[in-house]
């Protein structure tokens, strides 16, 4: 079982603590790939967080009938499911959509956040606290791809939501809509958020297990004064 | 034994058969035959090709089941006409940097020149790719009637791909209605 926390905890951890994106770094493919505008990220977040939500409860739900050997089979086949029924839907209603996320919204299937969750969390705990984890989750993703896919619509585009941005608009720096500017979008945003988080890196690396450890510049006594594995901090 | 061996995928198939059952209900609740039917994002792509107008998709009607008239090419979505006013537009899907992230329509005159291009959609690339679905470029083809006068017309800067797909698209239109002229204007 994992720790209990209250419910408003399962709900908020997502958003800015354990942001899947910002924080544990998973989805990255539609995360970088989706976000050249804010109305793509807000659409595969809404997504996401849909399924995120209806397979998390119901797989809390069946988590006593699924026996262990079909487990992971068993949540991809859920998974699935409502993915291809988010699917219909988005192309039912909002076909335009649909073509912007094209390939990625079906690969929502195989986005580790979503099987991430229903392993580590929703097969383990009740119905509500595994829904409000996908919802908490699913807000976190979203609110990611929204401030990705704003920076890049506005520096690279000069548009924010189809709206023209003045002076940005007549000279923008396309290499924020291109891949590259993903990630050096991506890496911008973390940045900020180590720094406001005040999160340090290690102040030494473990010796231990080193593939480079033989060819190393550290004198003997320098690596025996390195921590061992699971030492320090 | 059960436990070990005949359960689990009894277990996994019962899962498959729920999930494939409430997929096909939503598939059925969900599912719009758009076949034929002029849709208001079509309509407005008609209306900028060839201003206001009468429009008609040409049916095919074979064992009871209507089809859009493509004169067997793929890229091809439906030929629509004004008969009032002789005209012919061709609904096009053409890979642009991504696959069929083009989708348009070519406004022709019984004389076989251009008389404009709207867009359906285009997922191309925001800011660089989708500067071909601008009216001032689109306007550089406009009573063009040759497949080299479409490629006489120069690219949009950064957006090659876009570009040359929708040239290959234009020209597609004009070869098809000048092998069936006939059959489309009637």
């Amino acid at each position: 079982m994992s720790e209990k926390r209250p419910l408003s905890q399962e709900l908020t951890k997502g958003l800015i603590k354990e942001n899947p994106v910002f924080v544990t770094l998973l989805g990255m493919c539609p995360t970088l790939a989706v976000t050249t505008l804010a109305k793509n990220g807000i659409g595969m977040g809404l997504a996401t967080t849909f399924v995120l939500v209806c397979s998390n409860i119901v797989i809390s739900l069946l988590k006593r009938v699924i026996p262990d050997a079909v487990r992971l089979p068993s949540f991809i086949v859920i998974i699935a499911g409502f993915v291809t029924l988010i699917e219909f839907l988005m192309k039912g209603y909002l076909p335009e959509l649909y073509s912007s996320l094209g390939i990625f919204l079906s690969l929502i299937t195989v986005n580790c956040i979503i099987l991430g969750r229903a392993e580590v969390f929703a097969s383990k705990n009740s119905v509500i606290a595994s829904a409000l984890d996908g919802l908490g989750m699913g807000l976190g993703f979203t609110l990611a791809l929204f401030l990705m896919g704003s920076i890049r619509e506005i520096v690279g585009s000069g548009c924010f939501w189809g709206v023209k941005l003045g002076a940005l608009a007549n000279s923008p720096m396309l290499i924020f809509i291109m891949p590259a500017g993903g990630f050096f979008t991506l890496g911008i945003i973390i940045a900020v958020i180590n720094k406001l988080a005040n999160k340090k890196p290690p102040e030494e690396i473990c010796c231990e297990g080193c593939p480079s450890a033989s060819l190393c510049s550290k004198t003997a006594e320098q690596k025996a004064a390195c921590p061992k594995k699971g030492e320090g901090e | 034994m059960f436990k070990r061996y005949i359960l689990p995928p009894l277990v996994l198939t019962l899962i498959c058969i729920a999930v494939s059952g409430l997929l096909a209900a939503a598939y059925d609740a969900t599912y719009v035959d758009e076949t034929g039917v002029m849709t208001d994002k079509l309509k407005s792509a008609c209306e900028e090709a060839a201003g206001k107008g009468d429009y008609e998709i040409l049916l095919n009607e074979s064992g009871g089941k209507k089809t859009p008239v493509t004169f067997g090419n793929e890229e091809i979505n439906a030929v629509i006409t004004d008969k009032e006013r002789s005209l012919c537009l061709i609904e096009i899907t053409e890979d642009g940097y991504s696959t069929g992230g083009l989708h348009f329509v070519v406004g022709i005159d019984d004389e076989g020149r251009v008389t404009g291009i709207g867009f359906v959609s285009c997922t191309d690339t925001p800011g660089l790719g989708s500067k071909v679905t601008e009216g001032e470029y689109l306007k550089k083809y406009e009573q063009a009637d040759t497949k080299e006068s479409i490629e006489k017309t120069d690219n949009v800067t950064a957006a090659t791909y876009s570009s040359k797909g929708l040239k290959k698209g234009i020209a597609k239109a004009l070869e098809v209605f000048n092998d069936n002229r006939e059959e489309i204007l009637g």
